[in-house]
C-alpha cells in the first residue's frame, strides 16, 4: 500500500505532502487543480515500480519511469513537467509499505533521470489506472494508435487499461471478495460484458441475447471494465487502483453501488485513489468511513493550496460541500428572505 | 409583544396578533389526541405582497440519513406536524372550530386564505450547516404532495438550524 507521497513542482502541483494513506483515498478539486494529474503521476510511479525486474525485462528503474512519463503525460521531453517558473528541480517521493522510492530532475531533462532511488522490492501485481472515458468502444483504436502508429493522442493509463482488457482469464476459483464484487457490479449492469473474438469487438451480453457495445449506456462501459479486470486476475488484493471522475457516465444510485464495491475490495487489500468533484462521491465515501470506521484520506484542491482531512473525522471543508451549502442558502433565500 | 423559548431556542419576539401557537391553544387541547402539531403560526408580511404564514416546528436535533430507520420516522414526524399545522390554520381561520374564534388573533380573522403565502418551517437547534440541504430535500420530498394539494410556492418548505433561524429574525438567541 502506498503509505505517503510528497510532490514539488510537478506540473500544477507545486508542493504536495500526503501523509497517513488508506485503503481508500479521494483526491478532490475544482477544474484544473491537478487532481488527475496527481494520479498520474502516482500511476507513472506504481508502474515503474511494477515493471522493474519482471520476467527478462532488463530495463533500469529510471529508463523504465522515463518511457512511462513521456507516453503518460505526453510532453516533449519530461522536462517540461517541472513547474513554470519553478526554481528547483521536480521532486517526487512515494513510500510503499515504509519503503521509499523518490527521483528528481530538472526542467532541461530530456531522456536521463539521473536521481532516482528505490527501496521497493519488486512487485508481481498490477496497478491499473482507469480514466473518466470508457475504453472498451475505443479498444483496437487505442492498440492501434499506440502499437502499430506510435503516436500521441491516447496516454499510457489508456493503452496499458487495453491491453489488462485483453489479458486472458486465468482458471481456478477468483479470489472470494472479487466474485462477490462480480456479482455485485453485474447486477449493476443487468448483464456481462465479453470480449468477442471471432468478431474482433466487445458485446454486451444480457442473458441468451447480445447487442453491440455501441448501443450499451457510457456508464454500463465503465462498471464493465472494473468487472473484466476482476474476471481476468489482471487485478490481485495487492493492486492499486487510480479511478479518476469515478462520476462520470454514473447514475447517484450507481455511483453509491460502485463505491460499496470499492470497500470491499478495499477491505481485502486493495488499494484505491479516486479523483472526482461530486458531491455524491464525496457523500458516499463519508458515509462508508463512518459505517466500517474507516480511514479515508481526502485531499482538497482549492485556490492553489492541497489540504488533508479524512472523511472518519467528518465531512471536509471544501468547494463541492460549500456549493452544497451555498444552493441550500439560495433555496432558503428565495423562499423566506 | 410575545417571546418563548422552544428546543432551547428563543423564539420572538412577535407582535401578539402575528402570532398564534397553534400547539398550545384551546382548538389543539380537544383535538390532539392521535393528531401530531406544529409549534406556532407567524404571520410575515412584505409591503405590496399579501402576508405569508409560517408554521413552524422546533426541534432540539435531528439524526443523520445514515440512521435510517431513525431518520425516516424523524421525516415522517416532521412532516406529521408542519401539514397539520397547515390543514390547522385552515381550520381555524374558516371558523371550523367554535373555540378558535377566541383565541385566534384579528390578524388571522381576516386572513384571505386564497391570497396569503404560506411557508413550512423546520427549525433544528445544533444542527451543522453542511447537514442542512440533505435534510431539506428530504423534508420537501415528503411534504410534495401537502405542498401541491394547497398549491404552495415550490419553495415554500424550508429547513433552518438556529443560525439561519436568527439570521431570517425568527429567534433571539441563541
Amino acid at each position: 500500500m502506498i503509505t505517503n507521497i510528497e510532490l514539488k513542482n510537478f506540473g500544477p502541483l507545486e508542493a504536495v505532502t500526503w501523509k497517513k494513506l488508506g485503503p481508500i483515498n479521494l483526491v478532490i478539486g475544482g477544474n484544473g487543480s491537478g487532481k488527475t494529474f496527481l494520479l498520474k503521476s502516482l500511476y507513472t510511479a506504481m508502474r515503474t515500480l511494477e515493471e522493474y525486474k519482471r520476467g527478462d525485462d532488463q530495463r533500469t528503474a529510471a529508463d523504465i519511469l522515463v518511457e512511462k512519463l513521456y507516453w503518460t503525460f505526453q510532453l516533449d521531453k519530461i522536462g517540461d513537467l517541472v513547474t513554470k517558473g519553478a526554481s528547483a528541480n521536480l521532486s517526487f517521493r512515494l513510500w510503499k509499505d515504509e519503503n521509499e522510492f523518490c527521483y528528481n530532475f530538472g526542467k532541461d531533462t530530456a531522456k536521463v533521470i539521473a536521481s532516482l532511488e528505490n527501496h521497493v522490492p519488486p512487485r508481481a501485481s498490477n496497478s491499473i489506472f482507469l480514466p473518466a472515458k470508457e475504453v472498451l468502444s475505443l479498444h483496437n483504436i487505442i492498440l492501434k494508435s499506440r502499437e502499430t502508429d506510435k503516436v500521441f493522442g491516447f496516454d499510457d493509463t489508456y493503452l496499458d487499461l487495453a491491453r489488462a482488457l485483453r489479458q486472458s482469464g486465468r482458471g481456478g476459483r477468483n479470489y472470494e471478495a472479487f466474485a462477490k464484487s462480480r456479482q455485485n457490479l453485474e447486477a449493476i449492469l443487468g448483464g456481462k460484458v465479453e470480449y468477442d473474438e471471432g468478431a474482433g469487438n466487445w458485446q454486451f451480453k444480457e442473458g441468451k441475447y447480445r447487442f453491440p457495445l455501441g448501443v450499451t449506456a457510457e456508464g454500463v462501459k465503465k462498471i464493465a471494465i472494473l468487472d473484466t479486470l476482476l474476471s481476468n486476475r489482471y487485478l490481485d488484493p495487492e493492486s492499486i487502483v487510480f479511478i479518476d471522475e469515478l462520476e462520470s457516465a454514473l447514475h447517484p444510485a450507481a455511483i453509491s453501488k460502485l463505491l460499496d464495491i470499492v470497500a470491499v475490495l478495499a477491505s481485502e487489500g486493495m488499494q484505491f485513489f479516486v479523483a472526482s468533484h461530486s458531491y455524491f462521491v464525496v457523500k458516499k465515501l463519508f458515509l462508508i468511513a463512518q459505517e466500517k470506521k474507516m480511514n479515508i484520506p481526502v485531499l482538497a484542491g482549492d485556490a492553489d493550496a492541497w489540504r488533508s482531512a479524512d472523511l472518519k473525522d467528518g465531512m471536509p471543508d471544501n468547494g463541492i460541500v460549500t456549493e452544497a451549502i451555498h444552493l441550500y442558502e439560495q433555496e432558503v433565500k428565495l423562499s423566506i428572505a | 409583544m410575545l417571546s418563548f423559548t422552544e428546543s432551547g431556542m428563543t423564539f420572538g419576539p412577535y407582535a401578539e396578533a402575528d402570532c398564534f401557537c397553534i400547539e398550545k391553544c384551546t382548538t389543539y387541547e380537544a383535538i390532539q389526541d392521535g393528531v401530531k402539531m406544529a409549534e406556532f403560526l407567524l404571520i410575515r408580511e412584505k409591503p405590496e405582497e399579501p402576508p405569508c404564514v409560517w408554521v413552524v416546528e422546533a426541534k432540539k436535533s435531528s439524526p443523520q440519513p445514515k440512521t435510517q430507520p431513525e431518520f425516516d420516522g424523524f421525516i415522517t414526524d416532521i412532516r406529521d406536524k408542519l401539514a397539520n399545522g397547515l390543514t390547522l390554520c385552515f381550520a381555524a381561520v374558516l371558523k371550523r372550530h367554535p373555540k378558535t374564534l377566541a383565541e385566534l388573533p384579528d390578524k388571522y380573522k381576516n386572513l384571505d386564505l386564497s391570497q396569503a403565502g404560506f411557508r413550512l418551517v423546520l427549525v433544528i437547534n445544533g444542527h451543522q450547516k453542511a447537514w442542512l440541504p440533505p435534510l431539506q430535500d428530504a423534508v420537501r420530498r415528503a411534504l410534495h404532495a401537502t405542498a401541491k394539494t394547497w398549491a404552495l410556492d415550490p419553495n415554500a418548505v424550508v429547513v433552518l438550524n438556529h443560525e439561519g433561524a436568527k439570521q431570517f429574525g425568527l429567534t433571539s438567541a441563541p
